[in-house]
């Protein structure tokens, strides 16, 4: 693959330049508010997100150097395969990141939870690694099973609490952006959840609709990283919005 | 590619579905907030409103009480300063005259001490402290028991409308042990726990079940009072081991 079709692709150019506009309110955002997690840890996901996406486009690039960690990893059948890059950057890092993100919006019973989950998972991975259930290189169903699961009911758990507890109760959920972050995120995981159990029966025989729905996941994906960048902006853009309550 | 593999059509179908569905879910939880956020202001406007006619009710106690006062000392006691002020000025002695005057000043000072009690203004000058010290003094120069106030820690900052219901309270836990109990010794203490503050009355009369009272309308009334305050009642007592009675107020 070239340079030009690694990275200068539209999903590549756009989560660019939401990176770009993310650095730049980040930087504008005031000195309190950089150091509150409610705001850093946003960015954190968004720049990390960006950061694997370009990781996964250049070694698609550089095919040398992928399959030389290939081969490192145990895997010289397939040395083109960039899979590793998405399962250590997206499924294991990206759920820890996502799952410490809604740590922070629930309350504390619902916070026990996530821990319990978040060492769970982390124990998961170690065990299907070093067991060879799952490699690393290739496709791994049972953790990104787990790592989804928990995400959707991490993020379930937030819209429970937000029904049912007085923290919220004073704040209108269409200014909070933990709520929109929260709803992304759902959506996100329980189409990917679903279409990861459908896909293969989905290519097989409705290849359009596989296309279709790979490309809904993109958008996806695309539409959570600008509502991170709105966190990040919506204080610069004097634009109403509420602020994340602080005795959750 | 032709035009039925055009992923074109299922992208727009699905992508229609995937937002139709987003969207129920986030109208749905909106809705669901907005009902909510409803019920809890009656809940609020419930609560606010109770407040509101258990103030009502105490101040018209107080009144009632207050005129009760007022009758007793304009018959006992004035109507005899003025009475004896008659006969004073009715004499031709001049020392008499004297004394009529005196009487006179006397009724003066008694007047304007009951003008004070008329209205509720009284609340707010004085500290619980001292108000607990005159119900305490009261029932000692009757003669009726000994009393104690212990002050550990003052309390203050009280809002007119709780000192207001917290005087009622004490009142009538008092009434309660003196019509009741039939205590030698009433001793109140008010001190903090764990920054709230504390008032703990404690006599050694009779006592009485604790379980029996439960039914009855006096102690769930004085533990509603308390609780439109923000406060907590408590109370402990056994047959012929006096009784504990502690009001928690709030921080």
């Amino acid at each position: 693959m070239s340079f030009s079709d690694a990275f200068l692709n539209w999903y590549n150019i756009v989560i660019d330049i939401i990176l770009v506009l993310g650095i730049i309110s980040f930087i504008k955002l005031p000195k309190n508010e950089r150091a509150n997690s409610h705001y850093w840890l946003p960015f954190l996901i968004l720049v990390f997100t960006v950061f694997y996406e370009s990781t996964g486009s250049f070694f698609l690039f550089s095919r040398e150097l992928n399959a030389e960690i290939n081969a490192f990893l145990g895997n010289t059948e397939h040395p083109k395969y960039t899979l590793w890059v998405y399962n250590i950057f997206n499924i294991y890092i990206l759920t820890f990141l996502y799952l410490f993100l809604i740590r922070l919006y629930v309350t504390n019973r619902n916070r026990k939870i996530i821990n319990g989950m978040m060492v769970f998972f982390f124990v998961a991975i170690l065990f299907l690694n070093y067991s060879g259930v799952e490699k690393v290189y290739d496709s791994q169903p049972i953790i990104f099973f787990i790592g989804a699961s928990f995400l959707i009911i991490a993020s379930g758990s937030y819209f429970i609490m937000f029904i049912t507890d007085d923290v919220y109760m004073d704040i209108n959920p269409l200014r909070l952006f933990s709520f929109w972050q929260m709803t992304f995120i759902l959506f996100n995981y329980a189409t990917v959840f679903l279409f990861s159990i459908s896909s293969k029966y989905l290519w097989q025989n409705y290849y359009s609709l596989y296309t279709s729905l790979t490309k809904i996941n993109i958008i996806l994906a695309i539409i959570t990283l600008i509502i991170f960048l709105m966190t990040l902006a919506v204080s610069s853009l004097n634009w109403k919005y509420e602020k994340q309550p602080t005795n959750v | 590619m032709s035009e039925a593999e055009s992923p074109i059509i299922p992208l727009i179908f699905a992508g229609i579905f995937l937002a139709a569905i987003m969207c129920t879910f986030v109208i749905s939880m909106v809705l669901l907030h907005r009902q909510r956020q409803v019920q809890n202001r009656q809940k609020l406007d419930q609560v606010k409103s109770e407040y509101e006619k258990t103030l009502l009710n105490i101040e018209n106690e107080i009144q009632q009480e207050t005129l009760t006062h007022v009758g007793r000392e304009l018959h006992d006691n004035i109507g005899q300063l003025l009475s004896l002020a008659k006969l004073n000025f009715g004499s031709i002695k001049p020392e008499k005259h004297l004394a009529g005057r005196e009487l006179l000043s006397q009724i003066i000072q008694e007047v304007r001490g009951l003008s004070k009690t008329l209205n509720l203004d009284w609340v707010e000058s004085i500290t619980l402290e001292e108000f607990l010290k005159q119900q305490l003094d009261k029932i000692k120069s009757t003669g009726f028991c000994e009393t104690q106030l212990l002050v550990e820690a003052p309390i203050e900052n009280l809002k007119k409308d709780e000192k207001l219901v917290l005087i009622r309270v004490i009142q009538e836990i008092l009434n309660n042990a003196i019509k009741h109990a039939y205590p030698d010794r009433i001793v109140i203490k008010t001190l903090n726990s764990g920054a709230k503050p504390l008032i703990i009355i404690e006599d050694n009369g009779k006592g009485f079940d604790t379980n029996q009272q439960s039914s009855g309308s006096g102690m769930t009334n004085l533990a509603k009072r308390m609780a439109t305050i923000g406060g907590e009642f408590y109370i402990k007592s056994e047959l012929g081991k006096g009784t504990l009675t502690k009001l928690t107020l709030p921080k």
